[in-house]
Formats: structure tokens, sequence, C-alpha cells
């Protein structure tokens, strides 16, 4: 191998090693949010369903084929708290459940977003917030 | 000074490590475009399609984010005056008819045989819980309406048994009228001990709805048949103040309804107006701005897009053309970019405050890179 060769596998395994730092650095990012001590458990996730032709039809909104999707999940705590989930469309606000109040398991479901419809799903995000 | 620089340049053979850095800078720029391109689109997207001429604006507030919730909001010593102020406007406001709606759960206490769809997203766990002190209790969907809204949905005709009582005239219980699907459960005259937001009340059926019963609200309808319908509750002198600062989180929430554009932006325009005024965090939609934004997004994408491309065209003509790495190193040499560049983007969005939309633009992207490398390279330029 020469020199030449050598110095390019050098960069590949600076550029890995920077990788894996930045890997961990984000998912230290994610760690920092970690859930309140009063809540046991917060999930949420989003639902899709195909657009039917009958729908886009009602709906100008939304295309045939296309995803429309809903953000739901659930918080639970022995005091009384609130869930809100909110449905995102490629990281824009589409939807909130609104909140709602409870003890024990608390769940949040959001209508499926009706001004927007993607041709491909992982567009769509969700959250779920909580209080007491 | 600049021929020596030159010449450090390429005795230190920093062709590779300095491309890689400025094509990992410039993938990433390009990941931040694309992600606020899209944003400003569907941004744009999402307030051009809301029906402005006919509807009901729904109310909500924005306490709710990544960094506060409603809980930073309770904690503020005037948060209850605020909301209690709040209210008032809404109630007395001239400009518009405030219908107040809410769809809070109603506790059952003690041990209940449901049907799933009588508790949210059919959920059996929701069923005959355990609370702290050991008791069950069963949250069971349910719809609060003020009388304005209850006779805009004209739910009084559509009652098939009732006890002649109003739904807006007890004090001593909280009447409930039920949905069909609750007609196996119980009967008209049952009592039961309820706990709403925090305040255990006794409730009493004095009506039930007949089946495929629902109502309409901006133009989407929702079914009562698994539903308990109350009227709102009103503020008592006996309630707390953590209750209370519940209850007007959710009194506050309702719908005006609107006829025409210029009703809308009225509407919006006196929400404006009541959260300059009180604090109190209503949703507004955006009006402006996309249109400058979504300019800036655009050129921020060329700019990237452009500067990306030279860049792996420099890259190959001067590095790999120049240096012979086989097929393989290069494969991980693209991999590797395109893997530190999303990453770098997934920080640098975190550190800014917003985030990275989508798995497809790195795909996209990656795509991108094979296709334009592909481009300008010929077989004999590996060294294998």
């Amino acid at each position: 191998m020469n020199s030449q060769t050598l110095s390019t596998q050098k960069t590949i395994k600076a550029m890995l090693i920077v990788a894996l730092t930045l890997l961990l650095l984000s998912s230290g990012l994610v760690l920092s949010n970690a859930i309140d001590k009063k809540v046991s458990a917060s999930f949420v996730k989003n639902e899709f369903k195909v657009i039917t032709a009958k729908e886009a039809k009602k709906n100008p909104n939304w295309e045939k084929g296309f995803y429309k999707s809903r953000a739901t999940g659930y918080v639970t705590s022995s005091t009384k708290h609130y869930a809100n989930a909110e449905l995102l469309a490629v990281m824009q606000h589409e939807a909130y459940s609104g909140r709602k109040w409870g003890t024990g398991k608390v769940t949040a479901t959001t209508a499926y977003g009706k001004n927007v419809s993607m041709i491909v799903p992982d567009g769509y995000g969700s959250k779920i917030y909580y209080g007491f | 000074m600049e021929a020596r620089f030159i010449m450090a340049f390429k005795a230190h053979n920093l062709y590779v490590p300095s491309f890689a850095v400025l094509l990992i800078i410039s993938a990433t720029l390009l990941i931040l475009a694309f992600s606020n391109f899209e944003i400003n689109q569907v941004s744009k997207d999402i307030e051009n399609n809301i029906n402005k001429s006919d509807g009901d604006f729904i109310i909500y507030d924005e306490f709710d984010s990544e960094s506060s919730s409603l809980s930073d909001f309770f904690a503020k010593q005037d948060s209850l005056k605020i909301m209690r102020e709040t209210y008032h406007f809404l109630i007395t406001n001239n400009d518009f008819e405030y219908y107040e709606f809410a769809n809070q759960n109603i506790e059952y206490q003690g041990s209940l045989n449901i049907p799933k769809e009588l508790v949210d997203h059919e959920d059996v766990d929701l069923i005959n819980q355990t609370s702290e002190n050991g008791s069950l209790f069963t949250p069971l969907k349910s719809f609060q309406m003020d009388k304005r809204t209850y006779e805009r949905s004209q739910l009084e005709s559509k009652l098939i048994k009732k006890n002649g009582q109003s739904l807006y005239d007890s004090t001593s219980f909280i009447p409930v009228i039920m949905g069909s699907g609750y007609r196996s459960i119980f009967h008209v005259g049952s009592s039961f001990s309820g706990d709403y937001l925090g305040k255990i009340a006794t409730y009493k059926i004095i009506g039930c709805l007949d089946e495929q019963t629902s109502i309409s609200i901006n133009n989407e309808s929702f079914l009562l048949d698994n539903t308990l319908i109350t009227p709102t509750i009103n503020e008592q002198s006996e309630d707390d103040e953590e209750y209370l600062k519940r209850l007007y989180s959710v009194k506050c929430e309702g719908f005006i309804p609107y006829e025409t554009e210029e009703e809308y932006y009225s509407v919006l325009s006196s929400l404006t107006m009541i959260k300059e005024q009180t604090g109190f965090l209503f949703y507004i939609p955006n009006t402006n701005s996309n249109q400058k934004h979504s300019l800036f997004g655009t050129l921020l994408l060329l700019l990237s897009f452009l500067t990306y491309v030279a860049l792996i065209v420099l890259l190959y003509k001067l590095v790999y053309q120049r240096y012979m790495i086989n097929k393989w190193q290069l494969l991980v040499f693209q991999a590797l970019t395109i893997l530190i560049a999303w990453l770098l983007s997934v920080v640098i969005s975190k550190i800014i405050g917003i985030e990275i939309i989508s798995k497809s633009y790195t795909i996209a992207l990656f795509i991108i890179v094979e296709i334009v490398t592909l481009l300008f390279r010929t077989e004999e330029h590996y060294y294998e």
C-alpha cells in the first residue's frame, strides 16, 4: 500500500471516530428528555391509513393513495395529570388531541390530520405532553 | 506565505481530510436547507388548507411545548386570575359567540363491567384501574357542553328516553344524558359517583339518546353512542385552587363558529387581542411571513445543493483520481460523509431548536451522491 492509500484509510478511520462521537452526542440529547419521576410510563406513536378515493373526494386536502395520520399516546401517573398528543406534519403542528385529565393511564389521540396528506408516512411525527 | 501554506498542505496529505470536512459541512447545510424548505412548504400548505369560509374555530392554547407545559403556567401566582379573566372575555365578547365544549372523561368510582368501546381508544387497560387508595375507577368517554352547544346540536329531539329533567337546571347532582351504548349499563334514573378533574360528585342519568346520534363541530361528525353528555361545570365557592385551575383551563377550550373568511379573520384578531390583554397563550395560526421564509428556504436549498455537487466533483477530480482509492474505500468514504452530515444536522438542529424531518432526505442525498459520483467515475481510475 502506498502512502496516499494509508492517508485515505487514516481519514476514513478519523471519520468513523467522528461519526461515533456524534452518535453518542445525539443519544445524550435524547436521554436528556427523560420522563418525570411522577410519571411511570409515557408513550406516543403515529397511526396511518391510506386515503381512499371516497375520502379524497370529501376532503380536497387529501390525495387518494397518500397517507393520513393521527397521533396517539398515553401517560401513566398515580396523581391527577393530563396527556396532550400532538400530530406533526414535517415538524409543523397539524393537530392537538386536546388535554385529557385523569388518574392512572390517560390516553390522548388526535383526529386524523385534515390539512395535509403525505406520499410517505415518515413525514409525520408525534409528541406527547403531560403535566399535573 | 501562500506558497508555504500550499507546500505544507501537499506535504501533509491534507487533500482528503480537508475535502472530507468541506463535504460534511456542505452536506449538513443541505440537510438543514431541505428541512427548512420542506417545513415552510408544509406550514404554508396547512395554513392555506384551513377552510376559512365556513366552520368552527377550535380554541386551544399553546402552553405545552418541548420546553414548557401547562404546569409551568399553573405554578405562576396569577394563573387562575388570568384564566378567569380570559374566560370572562370569551363569554362576554361582542365580536363572536363562544361555545363552551370539552371532552374530559368522567372517572366512574367503583367496579364496572363495560365493553371497551366506552373508553378512550378502546383500551381495556383503562377499565377498572386501581387508585392509590386501592379503590377501582374507570374513565368514561364524555362530552361537556354549554346550553348554546346543546341547542345547536338539537340533542333534545334525539332523546328516546327521558325523565323530564333538564340538563341545565339541577344543583344537587350533575345531570347526564347517555349514548345508546350505555343502555345495558345504566337506565334513566341511575346515579353514580364520578370524578371530574379531581372533584367527586354525584351524576344522575336523565335521558338516553337514540342510536347513531351525532354532533358536528367544524364540519366533523362525532358519534355519541358510546359517550356521556353533561353540562359544563361552573365554579363553586367550596372549590380548591388546584381544581379551579384545571377547570378554567378546560373552560377556555371551546369553539367559535364563523361563516365567512372575514369572520374567520375577525375571530383571529379578537383572540389575538385577548391573548395580548390577558397573557393566555391561545393558539393563533400564522397568517404571514411564510412567503418570505419560503423564498429564503429555496435560495438556501439551491445554494447548498450547488455547493454540494461542486464539492463532489472536486473531490473526485482532485482527490480520488490523484490518490486512486479503491471502490470500497470510496463507498465507505461516501457513506461516512452522509452519516456524519446527518448526525451533525441532528445535533445542530437540536441546539438551534428545530428538528430534522425525515430519513427520506438523507437517503435521497445518498442517492444523489452516488449518481453524481457515477457520472464522473470510470473504471481505469480504480486501484485494486
